[in-house]
């Protein structure tokens, strides 16, 4: 029986997957209930029952989680709560558990990243889901005695991660369908392997979000590679002493506090290309913070934030009280309003840069929690907590800024010189379409003249990544668009690039 | 030895049914109600030794029932479990805001719970 749909009327899908979830939900209690012998004793036929009943259970849940989540994503709903987090621990965390699942399968399954730090500035619960999907999808598709590799790398402006097997493969004419909404490929002989085609769709999507790229390459027969790329962002360092000790005030007090950063991200340069002193901007931000708290908490004396600014780096800190239990004053700082300020102050401050005519500021908020404890521990009594906030607002990275341009290009490699041509040119890399596939790390040479400044260049580089484009009548064998991130350009090269591209060179 | 007494707040009729089954199988009496109201009334009437507590509930939801509880001398030291099947960030924190003493997702793995009755009991005792 369809509750009331007066909330939801255009959200079908999302109101049915709710609707669903509830029976599903007792559903699974009620088979825990049975299995614990919680209603009397079972022989072990019943119990096999009960076992594949909750399997069942399982998947159909699974499919409606999904289709919640598509239907989330469509309707612009899907919001990413970033944090700054090292790579390594978070393929870290479920490691113990892919691995003993692939145990279970008889299949090894073996890490592969370098031991450093490797800081990149993501929505770490979903990056932790394109992983599953990329690990659930190899162990579902791989046999027994067969091999997965999860590998990182960090490239010149992203960090790529791959997930690589040795199972059944995909057909070529599959391969650029596989992404897509609903599409199964390949399906495993047991009937138990079918899911509803959405997971590679979600990973898709949750990587592009991110400003990533997705893609897979793979032989039939032979196994596959699945590979996403996360663009690289800068390390920031968080807590100054004078913040740290402003905060520990706070937490004496048993007070818990927010903590909002504020972070213009390649200040210097950043700097340069507004129209307004340094100084100027500086205050206007400040104005713009200030504004921003007396809206949303009311008027006040100042007296009970506290705010920090470091005015060369482009780094702005507030911290303030949050609201206390039970507190309902028109001033306390709940979670709700505190969202609403962090709305408001990210949407003013885009509109500043806008106003004069800065449009690819980047402005990301930033969620982390310290100290931060694992989810399904709740802490019923926790001390003093600490939220911090982190707004970071830049100009893309402008090395890495991609600007479309076509043109011919000579690609030499081992196998052989072909005429491609170019799709779009950045400081670290060129896309070109080719008729033929290259592997992800292939290394070649490719020789275009530049446009603008009518000079020959001849540029050594690496494929960073690599997709298969549907066929079409121009193209019946399909077309690989390739990424190829130039390997060591010299001062002069470099110089010479950022004159064609027209951006200043650092 | 006296049994302890749980009061299962929840619209959802076959919910009580599994809650009620799970408990009673593990020597405790299980008393219930259907709507927030009623848990309220139940609860004010009963002084049970521990509350299982629904957050999505018709006439008054689960977070009003736990402040009102939590927020009066006689029955704030009654421990409350809010149970919930939706899965947004807000909701635990507003739990704990108004006083929950624990917050579990729906659905929960009948030893998680009989768990942390025991341990609330046992601490309260």
């Amino acid at each position: 029986m369809l509750k009331d749909m007066d909330k939801d009327k255009t959200e079908f899908v999302s109101v049915v997957s709710h609707e669903l979830k509830t029976p599903l939900s007792i559903v699974k209690q009620l088979l825990m209930l049975l299995y614990d012998e919680d209603a009397g004793p079972l022989n072990d036929r019943q119990r096999e029952v009960i076992v594949k009943m909750q399997h069942n259970v399982d998947r159909l849940k699974d499919m409606v989680d999904k289709l919640l989540e598509v239907s989330r994503i469509e309707r612009g709903k899907l919001k990413l709560h970033y944090s700054l987090i090292n790579l390594p621990e978070l393929l870290g965390d479920s490691m113990d558990y892919f691995k003993t699942l692939a145990a279970e399968r008889e299949i090894a399954l073996s890490y592969h990243f370098p031991k450093k730090e490797i800081p990149i500035f993501v929505d770490a619960e979903r990056i932790r889901q394109v992983m599953a999907n990329l690990l659930n999808n190899a162990i579902k598709f791989t046999e027994k005695d067969g091999r997965i590799q999860v590998e990182a790398k960090v490239l010149e402006a992203t960090i790529r991660v791959g997930v690589v097997d040795t199972g059944i493969g995909i057909a070529r004419a599959d391969i650029p369908k596989i992404f897509n909404k609903f599409t199964q490929v390949g399906v495993g002989r047991e009937a138990g392997k079918k899911g509803i085609g959405l997971g590679l769709a979600i990973a898709r999507e949750l990587v592009e979000r991110h400003g990533g790229e997705i893609w897979a390459e793979s032989r039939l027969g032979k196994g596959s590679r699945f590979y996403f790329a996360l663009p690289r962002f800068y390390t920031a360092d968080l807590l100054t002493a004078r913040l740290k000790e402003s905060i520990r005030t706070f937490l004496r007090q048993k007070t818990p506090v927010y903590l909002i950063n504020l972070r213009i991200v390649n200040y210097k340069k950043f700097r340069e290309r507004i129209p307004v002193a340094p100084l100027k901007m500086a205050g206007d931000i400040q104005g713009i913070i200030d504004a921003s708290f007396r809206e949303s908490f009311g008027a006040d004396d100042g007296k009970r934030r506290v705010f920090i600014a470091d005015r060369p780096g482009g780094k702005y800190s507030l911290i303030f009280p949050a609201a206390r239990q039970g507190q309902d004053s028109a001033r306390a700082a709940t979670q709700e309003r505190v969202d609403g300020f962090c709305d408001l102050l990210t949407a003013k401050i885009k509109s500043y840069f806008v106003a004069r005519k800065i449009e690819d500021v980047f402005i990301a908020l930033g969620i982390l929690s310290y100290p931060s404890h694992p989810p399904d521990e709740a802490p019923p009594s926790s001390p003093a907590h600490l939220n911090i906030k982190e707004i970071y607002i830049g100009a893309e990275m402008r090395r890495a800024k991609r600007i479309p341009y076509e043109t011919g290009l000579e690609v030499i490699s081992p196998r052989g010189t072909e005429a491609c041509r170019s799709l779009d040119l950045s400081q670290v890399g060129v896309c070109f379409i080719s008729p033929r596939p290259f592997k992800t790390g292939d290394r070649m040479t490719v020789k275009f003249c530049l446009m603008k400044k009518k000079r020959n260049v001849t540029v050594r580089g690496r494929v960073a990544w690599i997709t298969l484009r549907e066929r079409s009548t121009d193209y019946p064998a399909g077309q690989y668009k390739v990424g190829l991130e130039f390997s060591h350009l010299d001062a002069k090269e470099k110089s010479l690039l950022a004159q064609e591209l027209g951006l200043y060179y650092e | 030895m006296n049994k302890k007494r749980i009061l299962a707040i929840d619209d959802e009729q076959d919910m009580l049914y599994v809650i009620k089954m799970q408990l009673e199988a593990h020597q405790y009496d299980v008393l219930t109600a259907r709507d927030g109201q009623e848990g309220l009334t139940m609860a004010r009437r009963e002084a049970p030794d521990l509350i299982i507590l629904d957050i999505m509930l018709p006439k008054l939801d689960g977070y009003k029932v736990c402040r009102m509880l939590k927020f009066d001398k006689k029955y704030s030291a009654i421990p409350i479990i809010m149970l919930t099947a939706r899965a947004q960030e807000g909701d635990e924190k507003l739990g704990y805001e108004v006083g929950a003493d624990y917050y579990m997702p729906k659905p929960f793995e009948p030893k998680k719970l009989l768990g942390k009755i025991k341990e609330l009991l046992e601490k309260t005792a």
